[in-house]
């Protein structure tokens, strides 16, 4: 979404056509796509955690 | 006491149909609220304004039984919400089987449900009326929010506004 810090530390460039193609779409497509989104995240957690265990043992 | 081991889940749109389904009054604010109108944000929870009538009280207690919620602590100690934590204007921050819901009784300058639902837009969500606070509204309470998280993402909240607006202008 930030695509890149601009020099103001308080601006950022935003990422019009990411919202555009949100915006395309249904809320109840909006709403499944952030829990898709969650999972993906929580799974990369899982791993990224998993990988670190495997490291200390 | 016992405390929490396993990581909780998460199915918003789940969370969301429930509360739907349990007849509970609720207004949705917070992340989700953007993602719903657009905003291309992740959310990890849900933040609801509920009415805070005996009546919705209870449908909301049964609901979050139903749904296993206790309280969000650091120290992650299980201890289930009460009736009265719901009657007041403050946050009740749960974990439930569905994932992470905070239930408001009021937000910014005391407002609560019976307040917001004029500011409230109603979108049809899997065959239930759901209000939603409006992108409008959102954006005007992150402009006064002091949290440096808001204010970053202030800009996404308002560039997707404007263009909301200006589709809507075209249409």
């Amino acid at each position: 979404m930030v695509t890149n810090q601009a020099n103001n530390s308080t601006q950022i460039e935003v990422d019009i056509a990411l919202i555009r193609l949100f915006l395309r779409m249904t809320p109840e497509e909006r709403l499944l796509s952030n829990d898709k989104h969650i999972q993906t995240l929580l799974e990369l957690q899982n791993a990224y955690t998993e990988k670190n265990a495997s490291i200390r043992s | 006491m016992p405390t929490l081991k396993k990581t909780p889940a998460s199915d918003l749109s789940a969370l969301l149909k429930g509360l739907n389904d349990a007849g509970v009054e609720f207004i949705v604010v917070g992340g989700l609220a953007a993602v719903i109108q657009g905003v291309p944000v992740t959310t990890f929870d849900l933040d609801i304004v509920h009415h805070r009538t005996d009546k919705n009280i209870t449908k909301m207690m049964k609901f979050l039984r139903a749904v296993e919620a206790i309280q969000r602590r650091p120290d992650e100690k299980i201890i289930h919400p009460k009736e009265t934590d719901l009657r007041g204007k403050g946050h009740v921050l749960l974990t439930t089987n569905l994932g992470p819901l905070d239930v408001l009784g009021a937000i910014e300058n005391d407002q609560g449900f019976d307040e917001l639902l004029p500011s409230a837009i109603a979108i049809d969500f899997k065959g239930s009326t759901t209000y939603v606070l409006s992108l409008q509204i959102l954006v005007e309470l992150k402009r006064e929010s002091k949290i440096p998280e808001d204010q970053y993402r202030l800009q996404i909240y308002e560039e997707t506004l404007r263009l909301a607006k200006k589709s809507a202008d075209t249409d």
